[in-house]
């Protein structure tokens, strides 16, 4: 039965070409559209090697500091993050490093931008970092600042055309590090982790982050014990903000302890320092530009499969009138929904692999490498199922329980 | 006629509605990718305020600020001055200058406080050495630059753009020699007094939203908190291999401190390109739906006048000509498109209304729905040529066959 319902739809689809191709054209953009998008949002917040545990971290990101007239906002300071942040209590780690900063090395006159990050022993505990050789950098070396490095796969290769590099030396920023270990890239979008050098934050050329300083550019990042912790960090974060000395003019200091999507979530933030989270104006934000876009492909497919509908009528009439049900009629037009959809959505799958590798050819993003994400793509699948059901066959089904002769006489709904 | 076109429409109006309600989103789609390129594009044509051209930035980092004890301040203005002082001994370096926010960066500074008859006042704030403005080629349009003379007056001199000017003064007022009223901080504040106008200093780029700026002047004075960057102003042709040169001189001279060498062309590059590329994809998107969309409305209309053949051939057999015909399917459809653009005109009318988007002034709004309209009847008309010649073909002998 369902073969011979397959046989009918490619005819049917074969038929009438040009309407196949307009409904296969509005299924496969929007899942295109859609799998594009997730795949950007999925590599900068989603759990990808090495935030593995980004269900179980929290970052200071940045402070707001105010006074009567005057308000500075930033990262915090190495000092503040060493001193109110590493204390937390019952927490499994807590790591505090630099912003990537953007430093040159030259090499014959050459000269190669890298971003150098400064980071310290637990760094390496938070993020799970995959070396390709040698290792990481311990607390220990940290704490003596020894000159050690470690470098990302594409630094090695543009410096030592891709030959071994432990043990080597690298000059940069004015300073002379020995490397000990060789990463993968990590993506440009992973704004905690990303570098193309990691290096003590011991070994910074000043004594910058000793000295006592609410404002910085570092980023601390806990990792906590469970997710179920995260009230009482953060409570026992914002605590402590209320024991930090300010400086003269300036009154309040706030900040949060986030995640990264509360992170993210900032930029709808209502205040003018947008240092709170509003993780729910994100989350409404996404679904109404989701809602929107997709209106537009639904009310496409919904006049196209009405029309379509229409020109069965004779076909639905004939068909009662030799005994077929309601429901096998409806099954009928569901497989067909169904069929179209799923081609669709083939295509589309397809299409999103091009235009993600052309995304990642062009590396408009350094080091990003985007990828399909299956559970978004049987969702948008899922959905223009839906539709493909609601809009086809819904009428179809209005029609196929009139009687035979007034179906066969019918032109419109 | 109109009226009768009307009563077509309403005929159908089950089949109608659902067309209807498309052309009110792709409207609003188009309206929204037109209003942003508009808006983008009027940014990207307004003076900048400054050259990039030549122009290198040299980021530093000597510690943070607010704590610093007063010999630190004092240690990194001298080391600011000798490493202002050997910048121009090199020979490519035409000019040079520290400052704090220079173009293309995000990050600034802002004021924000209410008159004495209780105007509210916002402006971003940018500390400079008087070079500043040459480094960067800032013209001053009224007034004059700093100058050494007014590091000795209890004022603090300041240079603003034409519109905190207005702002602040009334728009063509004179500002220059006036004292800005800083209203109920004036007790806790240092008086500050406009000694020139620049036409504007766009920070942001080419993209960017104007907005109001003051310089301070800075002559490194040893209490004054450091700034954060050097800006040079390079000889034309400067090849890019003296950033090594550079890089070594500015190590040798500060080992303590940490440096960053970067042109503002590099910089307005990877600026342009991280903002445009997300308008691009916009727009490429809303290209891709309304193509969809336009092939979907051929689609429906084909539909339709099949299903009219009897109609038509009547219409035909009563003596209406092919040229009727065309004019009937065209106008049905401009209808409709009429129909979605006015419930389309009252959703966008609220943007306005409801103080939404403020940054859209009037006459981007304006030229945007004119567009869009225009758009939206090309579109309609475009999608109901080969329907209608379609219909325009059926013979009245055909018509009457057909069953």
């Amino acid at each position: 039965m369902l073969k011979h319902y397959l046989a009918t739809a490619i005819q049917v689809l074969r038929r009438r070409k040009f309407f196949t191709f307009i409904s296969l054209f509005g299924v496969s953009l929007t899942l295109v559209v859609l799998m594009v998008a997730t795949a950007v949002f999925d590599q900068a917040l989603g759990p990808q090697p090495p935030e593995v545990h980004s269900d179980r971290t929290l970052g200071v990101y940045s402070l707001g500091m105010r006074g009567p007239s005057i308000s500075s906002n930033s990262d915090a300071s190495y000092w503040f993050l060493d001193r109110y942040v590493r204390t937390l209590p019952d927490v499994e780690a807590v790591t505090i490093f630099s912003q990537a900063a953007r430093s040159a090395t030259y090499r014959d006159g050459e000269k190669f931008e890298l971003y150098l990050k400064r980071a310290d022993g637990a760094f390496w505990h938070v993020y799970a970092f995959d070396f390709l050789e040698g290792g990481p950098f311990l607390a220990e070396e940290d704490a003596n600042a020894e000159r050690v490095a470690v470098i990302n796969e594409t630094t090695r290769r543009r410096l030592y055309d891709g030959e071994s590099a432990v043990g080597r030396v690298l000059e940069i920023d004015g300073q002379r590090f020995k490397i000990k270990g060789v990463v993968r890239d990590i993506s440009y979008l992973r704004q905690d982790p990303f570098s193309d050098v990691w290096t003590p934050n011991s070994t910074a050329r000043s004594d910058v982050h000793l000295r006592p300083a609410v404002l910085g550019n570092h980023t601390g990042v806990i990792l906590a014990h469970r997710r179920s912790d995260f009230p009482a960090i953060k409570r026992a974060f914002e605590a402590s903000l209320e024991e930090v000395e300010l400086p003269e003019r300036y009154e309040e200091l706030t900040g949060e302890a986030n995640t990264r999507f509360e992170r993210f979530s900032r930029v709808l933030s209502s205040d003018r320092d947008q240092v709170k989270a509003s993780p729910w104006r994100l989350r409404i934000a996404i679904a109404l530009a989701m809602l929107l876009f997709m209106i537009l492909p639904s009310l496409n497919l919904v006049n196209i499969n009405i029309s379509r509908i229409l020109e069965r009528a004779s076909e639905i009439g004939v068909r009662k009138a030799f005994g077929a049900s309601s429901w096998t009629l409806v099954g009928q037009f569901v497989v067909e929904n169904v069929l179209l959809t799923l081609i669709g959505g083939g295509i589309a799958f397809v299409l999103s692999s091009g235009v993600l590798s052309l995304l990642n050819g062009v590396q408009l993003v350094p080091y990003a490498v985007f990828q399909l994400n299956f559970r978004v793509f049987f969702y948008g699948l899922l959905i223009a199922v839906i539709f493909g059901l609601v809009s086809g066959v819904y009428p179809a089904w209005k029609m196929s329980r009139l009687h035979p002769v007034v179906a066969l006489r019918r032109r419109s709904l | 006629m109109i009226r009768h076109m009307l009563q077509i429409v309403w005929n159908r109006k089950a089949s109608n509605a659902l067309i209807i309600l498309e052309i009110l989103v792709s409207f609003l789609v188009v309206f929204a990718v037109v209003a942003m390129a508009i808006f983008n594009w009027r940014n990207y044509h307004r003076p900048l305020g400054y050259a990039w051209e030549d122009v290198w930035q040299i980021n530093f980092r000597i510690g943070d600020r607010e704590f610093d004890a007063a010999e630190r301040h004092a240690a990194a203005n001298r080391t600011l001055e000798r490493l202002l002082r050997e910048l121009e001994t090199m020979a490519p370096v035409v000019r040079a200058a520290a400052g704090h926010y220079p173009p293309y960066t995000r990050s600034s500074s802002s004021r924000n406080w209410d008159t004495s008859d209780g105007r509210d006042i916002f402006t971003e704030i940018i500390e400079a050495t008087p070079e500043f403005f040459e480094v960067l080629d800032i013209r001053i349009v009224a007034g004059r630059g700093f100058e050494a003379a007014d590091a000795a007056h209890p004022w603090q001199p300041v240079i603003v753009n034409r519109t905190l000017a207005a702002d602040l003064f009334g728009e063509g007022e004179d500002p220059i020699g006036k004292t800005v009223d800083l209203g109920n901080m004036k007790s806790t504040e240092t008086e500050l007094r406009v000694v020139g106008m620049i036409d504007d200093y766009r920070k942001g780029g080419e993209l960017a939203v104007p907005s109001n700026m003051m310089f301070e002047a800075v002559w490194l004075e040893p209490t004054r908190r450091p700034l954060s960057l050097l800006a040079i102003r390079l000889a034309p042709g400067t090849p890019a291999a003296f950033e090594e040169e550079l890089s070594k001189r500015l190590n040798a001279l500060a080992p303590e401190w940490s440096f960053s060498v970067r042109s503002l062309a590099a910089k307005r590059d990877a600026y342009l390109r991280l903002r445009l590329a997300p308008l691009l994809a916009a727009a490429v998107v809303a290209a891709f739906l309304i193509l969809m969309v336009a092939l979907g409305l051929v689609g429906v209309l084909w539909q339709n006048v099949t299903q009219r053949t009897l109609e038509v051939g009547l219409r035909r057999a009563k003596g209406a000509t092919r040229p009727n015909i065309h004019w009937q399917i065209l106008g049905e459809m401009l209808m409709i498109a009429s129909l979605g653009l006015v419930l389309g005109t009252l959703v966008v009318v609220q943007v306005p209304l409801m103080g939404w988007l403020s940054f859209l002034d009037l006459s981007t709004f304006g030229l945007a729905f004119a567009v869009s309209v225009v758009v939206i009847y090309c579109l309609a008309a475009i999608c109901s040529l080969y329907p209608s010649w379609l219909a325009a073909r059926i013979q009245p002998a055909e018509a009457l066959h057909y069953e």
